[in-house]
């Protein structure tokens, strides 16, 4: 089912697991397991989807419009053909980038309010101040 | 020389088993979407095993299966809970077929609500009397006294096993699913609940056991020949869930009428005890909010059950 409404900001904010589901896609097609792998690699093995989660969340975002099915299947010397691969749609892609801009913009009013340290201000211990 | 290919002959093993103990415990998921992505979620839990067992040996595989459980049972209840949902907004939209009428709803909560209500009055009362001197002193003074906190321990166990047999039945529509996991419940509350006796003192077990027997079973045949007359006016999930409804109902009676009758008779009891210096209190103030509000509860309980199973015949 593609998505009901052309607006990203309608469907923000994104769960945590669809939106790391999004950030894996961006760099090309990917099957379920390579999506868990990239996730959990990319959250320096902080976010550890299950396939439970997988695949109730790739059920979302394919309802919603953000990711497709390619029907493309490799060939069996390079994987298995059975799996299936997924990749982001144009529309998938501007979601993901409002919910970094959201993200982006928490954080700047975090650095505003003294939450977070400014970004580059270092100190001399080494640590960032 | 041959100790490597052992090794590797003992991972496949455990993985090909893990595999096939995974793919049975995905029929907890609804059979919809068992059937779009079982495979899949099969074929993904198949990579993680060999990445885990290859990364930390049977050690990795415990751990992944643990974290498996947590997702398999957070996001089959998750998924049923959709699927319950759904069930009910499609029945809000057309009534004539009435899957989950409201007052069964209203009898399912009020249920949930009086177990709730039974359950914290029965143990809170059991840390209460449980080897105080109250309890030793009294019950030598009254032996309906132990029988009725007997009662209310039993009743309140067994009341617990047919409210999971309820949440089964209302979230897996397959009855024998429910009575085999209510049956592995029963087990483990009959050893946890009292299982210490049995070194102790096997008679007093034996007779524990027999008792908590006879009330699961009356429970089951009562709730039992309610599904079969509901079945005829309501959806066999429906029946199930009201039948389920009554097995606990009547499991929380016995249980508020042992908490009436053991409040009547500790308090004059423990009164004179208290009177003649052998106890330094009472604890009559719980008791009698404890009684009412398990009475309170278990009123609505009773009530909600009647006007569900007045329920006019399907359309």
């Amino acid at each position: 089912m593609q998505q009901n409404t052309d607006d990203p900001e309608a469907l923000l904010p994104l769960p945590v697991a669809a939106f790391h589901i999004l950030l894996a896609l961006t760099e090309g097609e990917r099957h379920g397991y390579g999506i868990m792998q990239e996730t959990a690699r990319s959250s320096n093995g902080k976010i550890r989807l299950g396939p439970g989660t997988l695949y109730r969340s790739l059920r979302r975002l394919l309802t919603d419009g953000l990711i497709e099915e390619v029907d493309e299947r490799p060939a069996p010397e390079l994987d298995d053909e059975r799996r299936h691969y997924y990749r982001l749609t144009p529309f998938g892609l501007r979601v993901a980038r409002a919910e970094a801009q959201r993200l982006a913009a928490l954080v700047h009013m975090a650095q505003a309010r003294k939450l977070l340290p400014q970004p580059g201000l270092l100190t001399l211990e080494g640590g960032i101040q | 020389m041959s100790q490597p290919p052992r090794a590797a002959r003992g991972a496949s093993k455990l993985i090909s088993s893990s595999e096939w103990l995974y793919t049975r415990l995905l029929r907890i998921y609804p059979p919809s979407f068992q059937q779009a992505y079982a495979s899949r979620m099969v074929r993904v839990f198949r990579d993680s095993c060999r990445d885990a067992v290859r990364q930390r040996s049977s050690v990795g595989l415990l751990w992944l299966w643990l974290q498996m459980l947590s997702d398999l049972l957070t996001n089959a209840c998750l998924e049923r809970w959709l699927v319950f949902k759904e069930g009910r907004n499609s029945m809000a939209t057309n009534t004539s077929t009435r899957l989950f009428p409201l007052r069964l709803w209203w009898a399912l909560s009020a249920t949930l609500l009086a177990f709730m209500v039974s359950l914290i009055a029965s143990f809170n009362l059991y840390q209460l009397e449980d080897s105080s001197s109250l309890t030793t002193t009294a019950y030598s003074a009254s032996p309906l006294l132990r029988f009725s906190y007997d009662a209310i321990y039993l009743s309140a166990l067994t009341a617990g096993i047919a409210v999971c047999a309820l949440v089964g039945y209302a979230l897996i529509n397959r009855e024998r699913l429910v009575l085999a996991g209510s049956g592995g419940i029963a087990l483990l509350v009959l050893l946890g609940g009292f299982g210490g006796l049995l070194v102790r003192q096997p008679v007093t077990f034996l007779a524990l056991a027999v008792a908590f027997c006879l009330l699961l079973l009356l429970s089951f045949l009562g709730g039992r020949a309610v599904a079969v007359r509901a079945g005829r006016r309501l959806s066999t999930r429906a029946a199930a869930v009201l039948g389920a409804c009554v097995s606990a109902g009547i499991l929380l009676l016995i249980n508020g009428a042992s908490l009436v009758l053991h409040t009547l008779l500790l308090n004059p009891v423990s009164h004179n005890l208290y009177m003649q210096g052998q106890i330094t209190g009472t604890h009559l103030n719980f008791s009698l909010i404890a009684m009412g509000l398990a009475t309170l509860t278990l009123l609505a309980c009773m009530l909600s059950l009647g006007l569900a199973l007045r329920l006019p015949a399907r359309s």
